[in-house]
């Protein structure tokens, strides 16, 4: 929550933005990325293979699908809510893609959009059954479209997979640029443009406030249904964008993916430091979230560790990192 | 001139060890990488793999996701250890279709693939073999001794895999085309999810639409303890009979519970694939496609399997 607030200050019109001293986000922040770096020189000490061009590369490759999920996951967890469908989003829009570009021969950015509208569709109606229906929790409106995006998923193909697909829905998932993937430089260009939406413009501000304190946003004229609906929006939108990189990683849909990745995703995006009551975290972090994982992963699968103390380790990791953010909380509070 | 040629002989001798040719000097490095590693099937295949290794002193590493549908999962792990640069990459895929890109790297790097127990789609043919069970045959099997206890016209519930699992499709059409062909009718066929739970919740449905079911045959041995526990509940004893031949079902057999399973060779799987592994990088010829067979297993021989695997582990 650093860089966040302190655009806040002065004459700014937004005071329900919380505030978490500048200090005490920036701490975090390092903290958070001092973890990162100490597992990568642990990791390297104790595999040869893990500090090589090729290695790295796999590991942002590897984590380049939790990273745009993550994304969505931030908005929702920052508005004081939670996206549980962008497992199935992933899912439902890749297999739409996937019948209209092989199975109908559609023009593959035709098929792209596809993808990527259906996501956004999704995502919309995951906003409209909040701001609308009023059902009173996102945890709700999002785990039955959990159910219901899988659901049809499996539905529309009898679940068999479809592959082989034209270059150009494989490019963002298989190509490299030297030797960097492509998906890496993708996740780049979004967190930095996600960055400068959510710091630099007003809309990006609203999010944070609406997150803050919805009631007196509302009082301050914010359209906060509007708002809310926009973010369920993006988060559909980047779940879909995280399936077309999924899909041209393994030259594949099939109904049966991104199942748990929306735990993942809540994972990144708590180790990064966001706030489940809302107002609280920067996108910056959340990155940080999502390779600690992947790096996580990456280092045990090189250790030959059986994956379940992976899922292990990674339960702990998200309560350590929680229990520190607690007790920082209570010594900057006792330090006043 | 001579010292040219030393180091040239050196740089050679080098190249054979590191493209890892049958040297005594450097061990043979093997990956397996299978669907998942938390369960007993999937337990004996490794052990049949690190029996092998042991016998022929190759060096060798098991991964697995924790559960089989963490297909991204995989596909990471099969990633992380080609690069480590294996001189064999044995693997079992999740979903077939997803892993053809991956496999497309392992070929680059000309690391040969044997895949065990799931072979690719029809399109794929960069590996050197795969071995397996014969899902129809073992289907088949299944269905032939649900034959042989039922009568003509007996109405019998099929329990397939999760939608899109080819293994389980195969071994439910298998058995369904014997089963039909002998006369029986095919009440119901209801994909479990390869899960007990989700058995369970099938076969109750289907006694209450079907309740005079006089046979069942699911595609692998969870659904039918299931199917076994639903049947118990609704007071009928009707033949049940999986495939794996798990532990469980071997004593449910014994206590005469259960009717059979088809045991798959999980550890001649395991076991086959190091061997293959050994003889592709010998140069030797290796069939395309290996059957690992499949035993019909009754209370009769129960006990010898569960002596057999009591012994490797």
């Amino acid at each position: 929550m650093s860089e966040g607030t302190q655009a806040i200050n002065g004459a700014d019109p937004l005071p329900f933005v919380k505030k978490k001293s500048a200090l005490s986000g920036r701490l975090y922040s390092l903290g958070v990325l001092i973890s990162l770096l100490l597992l990568c020189c642990v990791m390297a000490v104790l595999s040869s293979r893990f500090l090589t061009v090729d290695n790295l590369m796999n590991v942002a490759s590897q984590a380049a699908v939790s990273a745009i999920v993550s994304i969505g996951m931030f908005l929702a967890i920052l508005t004081a809510g939670i996206d549980l469908s962008v497992g199935s989003i992933l899912a439902l829009s890749t297999m739409c893609m996937g019948v209209v570009c092989v199975n109908w021969g559609w023009n593959p950015y035709l098929s792209i959009a596809v993808c990527l509208g259906m996501g956004a569709l999704l995502g919309l109606v995951n906003g409209l059954m909040l701001t609308k229906l009023h059902l009173p929790h996102p945890f709700i409106s999002t785990l039955g479209m959990q159910k219901m995006a899988r659901g049809i998923a499996l539905v529309i193909t009898a679940a068999a997979p479809i592959s082989m697909f034209p270059k150009q829905v494989q490019f963002l998932g298989n190509n490299s640029v030297g030797r960097v993937p492509v998906s890496f430089i993708l996740v780049a260009v979004l967190y930095i443009l996600m960055f400068l939406f959510l710091n630099r413009t007003t809309v990006g501000r609203y999010i944070y406030s609406v997150g803050g304190n919805k009631e007196a946003s509302r009082l301050s004229g914010i359209k906060v249904d509007n708002i809310l609906n926009l973010v369920y929006t993006i988060s559909g939108f980047t779940a879909a964008l995280a399936g077309l990189v999924l899909a041209g990683r393994v030259n594949a849909v099939y109904p049966l993916a991104g199942i748990d990745y929306e735990t993942d995703a809540i994972a990144a995006v708590i180790i990064g430091g966001a706030s489940f009551f809302g107002g609280v975290g920067t996108i910056g972090n959340t990155i940080i979230g999502v390779l600690l994982i992947a790096v996580l992963r990456n280092g045990l699968n090189l250790l030959n560790v059986d994956s379940a103390y992976q899922t292990f380790a990674i339960g702990a990791v998200i309560i350590v990192a929680v229990y520190v953010d607690v007790i920082r909380q209570k010594v900057l509070k006792s330090g006043k | 001139m001579k010292n040219r040629f030393t180091t040239a002989a050196a740089l050679a001798i080098a190249f054979v060890v590191g493209s890892g040719s049958l040297c005594a000097a450097a061990p043979v490095k093997m990956v397996v990488v299978l669907k998942t590693l938390s369960s007993q099937y999937w337990k004996i295949v490794a052990s049949g793999a690190q029996e092998a290794a042991k016998k022929h002193n190759v060096t060798l590493t098991v991964l697995g996701p924790p559960t089989e549908d963490a297909v991204e999962q995989q596909i990471n792990m099969v990633q992380d250890a080609l690069a480590g640069k294996p001189d064999v990459l044995i693997f079992s895929p999740s979903q077939p279709a997803t892993a053809v890109n991956v496999l497309m790297k392992a070929k680059e790097q000309h690391v040969p693939v044997i895949l065990v127990d799931t072979g690719m789609p029809a399109s794929f043919t960069d590996y050197a073999t795969f071995i397996g069970t014969d899902n129809t045959a073992a289907g088949k099997a299944g269905g032939k001794a649900l034959a042989a206890v039922l009568k003509k016209g007996d109405k019998v519930l099929l329990l397939d895999g999760a939608p899109g699992n080819p293994s389980m499709t195969d071994r439910v059409n298998g058995a369904e085309s014997v089963l039909k062909a002998a006369g029986m009718v095919i009440a119901s066929k209801q994909p479990a999810y390869s899960d007990r739970e989700k058995a369970y919740t099938a076969t109750q449905n289907v006694l209450q639409s079907t309740p005079d079911i006089k046979g069942v045959f699911a595609g692998n041995d969870e659904e039918a303890l299931g199917a076994l526990r639903a049947l118990q509940q609704a007071g009928k004893k009707v033949p049940v009979i999986g495939v794996d031949a798990n532990n469980d079902n071997l004593k449910a057999m014994l206590a005469g519970d259960l009717y059979g399973s088809i045991a798959q060779g999980n550890f001649d799987m395991g076991r086959l694939a190091v061997e293959k592994g050994l003889e592709v990088l010998a140069g030797k010829t290796v069939a395309k496609r290996i059957d690992s067979g499949a035993t019909m297993m009754t209370k009769a021989n129960a006990q010898k399997m569960l002596d057999f695997r009591a012994s490797i582990k």
